[in-house]
This record gives C-alpha cells, sequence and structure tokens, in this order.
C-alpha cells in the first residue's frame, strides 16, 4: 500500500512558511561558518601563505625528517594499536557473545568506561602507572609501550562491542555443523567463524585505525619529544614554532589521508555485503561448562578487570598519595596557582569547564534538533546530503577543527581572544552526535502512529505534542549528556583557542603534568580524578534515560 | 449506517478504488476480503478520512463526511501491528481518545478501567505497553479504539502477523466482543478463514472493485464468478452440458443438481465439485457413470484420507475418504460389493471413480 500519511505534512501547521526555512538554514549556516570555512582556511593558508601561490609548505613536509618522520610513525602506531586491540579485545568479544554468566551486563557496561573517558584522562592514567613517579617501578611514559598500551585501553570496548554484538547474533549451529563435517576447532573458527565476522572485524578495525590515526592528547602526554603524530606535529608547529603555512599543509594531509581511509573502508564493505542469518542474542549464549570454559572466562574478565580497571584506580591513588600519607592535599590547592606560572587557578578551570559545557550542550541540542527535523522529516537528495554534511565534521580531527577555528577567525574581526570560539568548536563536535541519537527516533515514529491519534480524537498541533514531542525529548535529553561530556572531555581543539586565563579542565591538566614539581603532578592526578568523574557521570545519565532502544549509539 | 457511493481513487496511473459502491447496516460487522493489493486498506483509509477520494462521498447516516477530518469522525480504527503509543502504558494508552474529549478526570479513570475489564486486562493498567505478547498488545489496542465510543470501528489486519493457532482464537474472541454490544465496523483482512469468523457479512474485493458480497454462507454456496471461487479455494470447477437430467462432462457423467433441472438440454453451465459432493464410487453408479480419473495424491488429516484424483487433461478433484474401522482391506469378503473398503485407501496410481452427490453441487451463476 502506498504510504500517503507523509511525515512532512505534520510540521506543516506547526510552523509558517516563514519560519519553515529557518529550520534548515540556521544548521546550514552553523555548519558552514563554523567547518567548511575554517577548512577553506586551512587550504588558503597552506597553498597561499602570502597570498600567492606556493606549495613550498608541502615540499618542506618531504623533506624534513621530523615531519617525515612523523607522518611515518602516525602511521605505525595506528597500525600497531589496531592489530594489538583487536588481538586483545577478540576473546572478550567471544566471551559476552557465547556465555551467561551473572553480572554480564554490569561487565558489559564497565568496559566501556574507557572509552568515555577524555583523552587527558586516559594519559594521566597511564602517566601515573608508568611514569617517573608513576606505580610502577620502570618508567615506560616516554615509551612506545605507554602509547600503545593506552590506545588498546581506550579502544578496548569498541572490538568488544561491535565485534561482540555481531557475534551474538550468529547462530552457532553453523560452526557445530562444521565441526560434525569433520573440521577441528581452530580450522572451524578460521574457516567458518572469522570470515562471518568479517564485516564486524573490519568495522571495528577501522574505527580504532582512525581513533589512534587521530591520536592526539594520549602521545602529546606520553610520547614526550620522541613521539610526535601529525596533530601533535601540527600542535607544535602552530603553538611552538608559528609555522601556520606548514601546519595547514600537514593538516590538508592528515584529512585526505582519512578521507582516503573512510573511502577505502566504505569499498570493502560495499563489496562484502553478504546476508547472513541473524538470530536472537539470548538464544546463542549459555553458561559456560567444565573448567576449560569458567577458567577461559575467568581470564578474559580478570585482563578486563587489572588491564581496565588498574591504571583508574591508580589515577586515584595518586591523587591523593602525598608525601605525608593519604590525604587530600592535592583536591585543596586546587584553588591556588602558588608553585605553578599557570595564571588561573586550576579549580577555576572546573568552573570554565562547566560554563563552557552547558554552553555547548545548549548550541549543539538546539542545533543538532534542527538538523534531526530537517534529515528525518524532509525527503529528496537535499535532506540526504544535508544528512551526509552532517556527518562529516565525525571524520574530522579535533585538532584539525581547533587549527582550523585558530586560521579562519582573525579577519574580519579578531574573534582569537575571544572564549566565545571554545563552547562553538565544542558543540560542533557535539552536533553529528545529537543528529545520530534523534533522527533515527524521530524516523521511527512511523505515520499510523499518529492516525491513530487522529482518530481518537486528536488535532493535528495535538498529535504533534502528544506524540513526537515526548518520544522526541528523551533523545534529545541523552544527546544533551553525551554533547556535555563531550565538552567536559574536549582537548584537542581547545588546545587551539584557549586563553591563558580562562582553561577548560583537560587544558588544566594538561599544563599541570607540565609543571615541575610532586604537589602538581598530583594535582594533575586530582583534576583527572574529577574530570573522569564527571563524565562517567554524564554518561551514566544516559545509560538511565535509555530504557528502550533510542538512536544508533 | 455507512453508505459509499462511487468511491473512486488513483496514485498516479495506478487505479486503486475503482468505483465502490457498499453499505454496512447499524450492528453489523462487514469484512473486506481481498488479495494484498487488491483496494481493501485504502478503502478503509478513505472511510477513516485519513485519504481523501478523487471521487465519490462517504455518507454517515445520510451525512456526507467528506471535509471532515479524521479527528472529528468519531470513527474508531485499529491497525494491522496496533500503533500503541510507546512512550505511554496501557492505561494512558486506552484513556488517550477520552482525554482528546476532554472528559472529566475522574470519568476516564473508571471508563478506562471499565474498558480495560471488558477486554480481560484489569491487571494492565499501568504496565508499559513495550512489553506485552502479541494478543495482549491486540487487545490494548481494541480497548483503546473502543473506549471513547466510537459510532464505527475499523479494523485493519488485525490479526495480520500473529502465528496462526493465536490467530484462530482471537478471531474467535473478537466476534465475540464485537458482538456484544453490537458494534458496527469494517474488518480488512486477507484471510477467508478469518473474515467468516469475525464479520456477519463479507465483500470480496479484486483489483480496485468489490467482485461480491454476502453472508459467508451465500458466498460460499454461490459464488458469482470463477475467480471468486478460486479466489475462495474451490478447485473442482467443471464445464458441463445439461442433458435430461444429467450433467454430461468429458470424463464422465452424474446426476442434474436439483437447482438446475429447468435449464434447457444442450446449455452449458459450471459446477462446482466440492470435495463434501465427492465419493469414491465403484465402476457403476446405477444408470449414470461416474467420473474416471487415477490417484495422484494421497493424505490424512482431520481424520479422514483426502484422495487426489486426477481426471484426464488437467482436473484434479479433492474426494474425502472416510475411516470406517472394522472394516479392512480390498481382499476382505466382507466388504461390500462394488465400494471401496475405506479404511484402506486406494493407492496412488489407481484408476478410481469418483461419484457426485447432486444435491450438494452449485453452479457459478454470473
Amino acid at each position: 500500500m502506498p504510504e500517503t500519511g507523509g511525515r512532512g505534512r505534520f510540521l506543516r501547521p506547526l510552523l509558517g512558511p516563514l519560519l519553515r526555512p529557518l529550520l534548515f538554514l540556521i544548521p546550514a549556516g552553523f555548519l558552514g561558518l563554523l567547518f567548511l570555512y575554517p577548512l577553506g582556511s586551512i587550504l588558503a593558508v597552506s597553498l597561499f601563505p602570502g597570498g600567492d601561490f606556493d606549495y613550498a609548505a608541502f615540499a618542506d613536509i618531504l623533506q624534513r625528517p621530523a615531519l617525515r618522520g612523523a607522518a611515518w610513525f602516525t602511521l605505525w602506531q595506528a597500525v600497531l594499536s589496531t592489530l594489538l586491540t583487536l588481538a586483545a579485545a577478540m576473546p572478550a568479544a567471544y566471551v559476552f557473545a557465547r556465555y551467561d554468566f551473572p553480572g554480564k551486563s554490569l561487565a558489559r557496561a564497565a568496559i566501556t568506561v574507557p572509552f568515555v573517558l577524555p583523552t587527558v584522562v586516559v594519559g594521566s592514567a597511564f602517566l601515573a602507572l608508568l611514569g617517573p613517579s608513576g606505580a610502577l617501578p620502570v618508567d615506560l611514559s616516554r615509551s612506545i609501550w605507554a602509547i600503545l598500551a593506552a590506545h588498546v585501553f581506550y579502544n578496548y570496548a569498541v572490538v568488544v562491542r561491535t565485534v561482540g554484538g555481531l557475534w551474538a547474533h550468529l547462530d552457532p549451529r553453523v560452526e557445530e555443523a562444521a565441526r560434525v563435517l569433520g573440521a577441528g576447532r581452530l580450522r572451524t573458527f578460521w574457516e567458518v567463524t572469522l570470515p562471518r565476522l568479517r564485516p564486524a572485524i573490519a568495522a571495528a578495525g577501522a574505527i580504532v585505525f582512525l581513533f589512534t590515526f587521530t591520536s592526539f592528547g594520549v602521545i602529546i602526554i606520553l610520547g614526550g619529544l620522541r613521539y610526535a603524530t601529525i596533530e601533535v606535529e601540527i600542535y607544535r608547529q602552530t603553538v611552538s614554532y608559528l609555522n601556520l603555512s606548514v601546519a595547514a599543509a600537514l593538516a590538508v594531509l592528515q584529512l585526505a589521508a582519512v578521507s582516503l581511509i573512510l573511502l577505502l573502508y566504505a569499498r570493502y564493505q560495499e563489496r562484502g555485503i553478504r546476508q547472513q542469518q541473524l538470530r536472537p542474542a539470548e538464544e546463542n549464549s549459555r553458561r559456560p561448562r567444565g573448567p576449560l570454559e569458567w577458567g577461559f572466562l575467568a581470564a578474559n574478565l580478570g585482563f578486563a578487570a587489572v588491564f581496565l580497571g588498574g591504571p583508574l584506580l591508580i589515577l586515584i591513588e595518586r591523587s591523593v598519595n602525598t608525601a605525608e600519607g593519604y590525604a587530600l592535599t592535592y583536591y585543596r590547592s586546587l584553588g591556588e596557582t602558588g608553585g605553578t606560572t599557570l595564571f588561573a587557578p586550576p579549580g577555576e578551570a572546573l568552573r570554565n569547564s562547566l560554563l563552557f559545557g552547558v554552553t555547548a550542550m545548549l548550541i549543539a541540542v538546539v542545533i543538532g534538533v534542527m538538523a534531526a527535523v530537517v534529515v528525518s522529516y524532509g525527503r529528496g537528495p537535499m535532506a540526504r546530503g544535508f544528512d551526509m554534511l552532517l556527518m562529516l565534521p565525525l571524520g574530522t580531527s579535533a585538532v584539525t577543527i581547533g587549527f582550523g577555528f585558530l586560521v579562519a577567525f582573525d579577519y574580519p574581526v579578531d574573534l582569537r581572544t575571544s572564549p566565545v570560539l571554545i563552547p562553538l568548536a565544542h558543540s560542533l563536535v557535539a552536533v553529528p552526535f545529537v543528529v545520530r541519537i534523534t533522527a533515527p527516533v524521530m524516523r521511527s515514529i512511523r505515520a499510523p502512529l499518529r492516525e491513530s491519534a487522529a482518530m481518537l480524537g486528536a488535532p493535528p498541533a495535538r498529535v504533534w505534542r502528544e506524540i513526537d514531542l515526548p518520544l522526541i525529548t528523551r533523545s534529545a535529553l541523552v544527546g544533551a549528556a553525551f554533547a556535555l561530556a563531550i565538552s567536559l572531555g574536549e582537548f584537542g581543539a581547545t588546545a587551539f583557542i584557549v586563553r591563558p586565563d580562562t582553561p577548560t579542565l583537560p587544558i588544566a591538566i594538561f599544563r599541570l603534568l607540565g609543571q615541575p614539581g610532586s604537589l602538581n603532578f598530583g594535582r594533575a592526578m586530582a583534576m583527572s580524578t574529577v574530570l573522569m568523574v564527571v563524565t562517567a557521570g554524564a554518561i551514566l545519565l544516559v545509560e538511565r534515560l535509555r530504557v528502550g532502544n533510542t538512536g544508533e549509539f | 449506517m455507512l453508505e459509499l457511493r462511487q468511491i473512486r481513487l488513483a496514485f498516479g496511473n495506478l487505479e486503486v478504488l475503482r468505483g465502490i459502491d457498499l453499505t454496512i447496516e447499524d450492528g453489523e460487522v462487514l469484512a473486506l476480503l481481498g488479495p494484498s493489493g487488491s483496494g481493501k486498506s485504502t478503502l478503509l483509509r478513505v472511510v477513516a478520512g485519513l485519504q481523501r477520494p478523487d471521487a465519490g462521498t462517504v455518507l454517515w447516516n445520510g451525512q456526507d463526511l467528506t471535509g471532515v477530518p479524521p479527528h472529528r469522525r468519531n470513527f474508531g480504527l485499529m491497525f494491522q501491528d496496533y500503533a500503541l503509543f510507546p512512550h505511554r502504558s496501557v492505561g494512558e494508552n486506552v484513556a488517550f481518545g477520552l482525554r482528546m474529549r476532554r472528559m472529566d478526570r475522574r470519568e476516564i479513570e473508571r471508563r478506562v478501567r471499565e474498558v480495560l475489564e471488558w477486554v480481560g486486562l484489569s491487571e494492565f493498567q499501568h504496565r508499559p505497553v513495550t512489553n506485552l505478547s502479541g494478543g495482549e498488545q491486540q487487545r490494548v489496542a481494541l480497548a483503546r479504539s473502543l473506549a471513547p465510543e466510537p459510532q464505527f470501528l475499523m479494523l485493519d489486519e488485525p490479526l495480520g502477523s500473529l502465528d496462526r493457532v493465536l490467530r484462530e482464537r482471537l478471531a474467535l474472541e473478537l466476534r465475540g466482543l464485537l458482538s456484544d454490544p453490537a458494534i458496527t465496523g469494517l474488518y480488512v483482512t486477507h484471510d477467508q478463514e478469518e473474515a467468516f469468523t469475525v464479520a456477519d457479512r463479507v465483500a470480496i474485493m479484486n483489483e480496485g472493485r468489490i467482485v461480491q458480497a454476502g453472508s459467508p454462507a451465500d458466498l460460499w454456496l454461490r459464488p458469482e464468478s470463477e475467480w471468486v471461487a478460486r479466489f475462495l479455494g474451490m478447485r473442482g470447477l467443471v464445464e458441463a452440458e445439461v442433458s435430461e437430467g444429467r450433467a454430461l462432462t468429458p470424463w464422465g457423467e452424474f446426476p442434474l443438481p436439483p437447482g438446475l433441472q429447468n435449464r434447457p438440454a444442450g446449455s452449458r453451465v459450471t459446477l462446482i465439485l466440492r470435495p463434501e459432493a465427492l465419493f469414491l464410487a465403484g465402476s457403476a453408479e446405477g444408470p449414470f457413470s461416474p467420473l474416471a480419473g487415477r490417484v495422484s495424491a494421497l493424505t490424512f488429516r482431520d481424520g479422514h484420507y483426502r484422495v487426489m484424483v486426477q481426471l484426464e487433461r488437467g482436473l484434479t478433484l479433492e474426494v474425502p475418504v472416510e475411516l470406517q474401522p472394522g472394516r479392512r482391506g480390498p481382499s476382505d469378503p466382507q466388504a461390500g460389493e462394488g465400494a471401496w473398503p475405506t479404511s484402506a485407501p486406494p493407492q496412488i496410481g489407481d484408476s478410481v471413480r469418483v461419484g457426485v452427490r447432486p444435491e450438494l453441487v452449485t453452479a457459478l451463476e454470473p
């Protein structure tokens, strides 16, 4: 039957002909001004540094070993981090997909915690563990091992949830059929299970690769002077050497590389699309049987507990471990600037962060919900194109966004010294998330729901208020909590546009880590703990709100 | 009383409704039965006011409803997958229509409880609707659409997404709920059994037209066209020639059905040989030579054998053979002369003759 209760129709009585275009124009203007314009400025700075065409910056990158090295390091550490993460997390993906055990949903939530933590907190936690004044006797903080460990820590949950998510729905009887036909355990895994998991492994691998390829906070904290990714190099060229054209050229290369990766990934997934029989997850999992299976389960959960829980516990421990024994000295001293060369007491950063966070959250929700309305109620190629445009900031690194702001907003009004750029940058990062969370809910409101309300006597405006609004509100709240968490932890973009006297929490932590003395190290640990608790709180709120299946995250 | 007059509707070049005339009397439930794509759901949407027809009028008690929006028609509609409001509890779903009518809060509370009790869901008032079983959801949807006491109720494939066993049970249950108190309604379905169970009268729809309407027994006994007969599952359609008290077919002959006695000799007629009119006969049945064919398949179901007899050139008849305990195979000397001992059915490939009980044979009446 043709669907005739068109979605768009329900907006008509609510918004006049003058207001409706604004629904599209405001988010479009937001993206144009805050995303496309800065990207254009980066391109301009890289190719027309002095106003005339000059590709010297690109030539520079090829000729200078330090820059070539950064590009090479970016690539190989990302490949290695991805492989290590897959290796570490695949057994856990199996455990969560196939076994039922007490506390499973709690365990699943717990392993997701590191993924939502700000990069600065992750950096601090590994510094607390492996650094010069860390819990372990060896100082590994300037080594590749610290970086790799932090990357695996950070992305473990991506693999467990993505691969395990598909695995849980794959019918285990297919493996049993292979065994009956004479294939051994290993052979079955290699020839039956692995090919079926391929789309999820590719997806998880691509995400982890992108995250580690654009890694900034972890590297700048743990890598010291020896290890620098392209991201870190963009930052150094900008902040230390004021070499904007080289930084811009690096950003262009980085953007090209990321686009290429995304393109290859899309081609790969498209080519490999295969219909698979999926079964409800509950039917595919069971209690472990025998000491071997229980042992395997315990080993994986134990590894996750130590590897994921360890650094975070050490972080908290270091924040109260003072020269005079356990005390809250570091927390108390967050209000002072003594012993540092900072312009503002670190405690003020919490206030700034909350202020920026709430502002960014409001902007992101307003713009995001407007954009979601356009992409989910609108029809035709324009709505689809807009949908894609909205997702672009997701594939762009935070450093590129921050750098773009820096080079774009100096003319006609120099906004670079204004704190207003910070919540704007944060909301730009958060808008795609808000759209991704709210649009599916709006799309899922099917015509029969509205038609039922109409048949029961609700006029069109009442239908909107009784059906659409309550359903959208909850997902918008989820989006808001996400936006707040993103803003609180944002580091890469903020590093470029922050002013010395209005630092955010991650910036203050980063600066404290660069200051000498155990007091400052302790303060950094204390602030990281505060940031961890605040972020985890926001995410917990999200989990509480998401009772049903809303959104795509 | 609902009257439809010459309803027409086209989506682009596709004519979905081609001049529908239909009347539903007060207290009557009419089932709209047809294959998918026949336009039955679209017709329901026209009656509901969710779809405006290109031409024609919908009259309620003589009043033209064209231009009356759905929320002012006071009609109830139950969707195929119920369309329960996921963000509201069972009770709140049921109360929705009452709130829209600005009913007093206490009155709403009373009515909700009354309706939930009527569908047997009193305990469910405060539960979320998201984890109800299919049958429970269906009853909530029914309660919701009936709570505001609509003057007319429409049901769009309300059992479509349920499994067969549940469907049969719920169809009976619906029949009970809809007849006391007697509700005027329109029931859309593609399932013949469901339509015959729930409705007082059935209108069969095909390609945007109503091809026949009548009581279930009427439709079964007197299908007006070959299409209707086949849609209702009748397979034994036989062309016969009328000849002095006999019906002549290429495969044999049988007594002329009583209703056709006055047909002139030599006229042609299409007869419906339903399973209940057929039996396996001996070599000759009185003065008639029964239809000859071969057994092509044999199944057992519901206490009797179903013998598929293929007559020459295609036509296959279904012949029931009852179980008769105590009588053994063909070698049994006790078996009656010339009759098949029915506890042991014929084998596939056997040549058999099919006898016809003329009083159970009807003709297609165009």
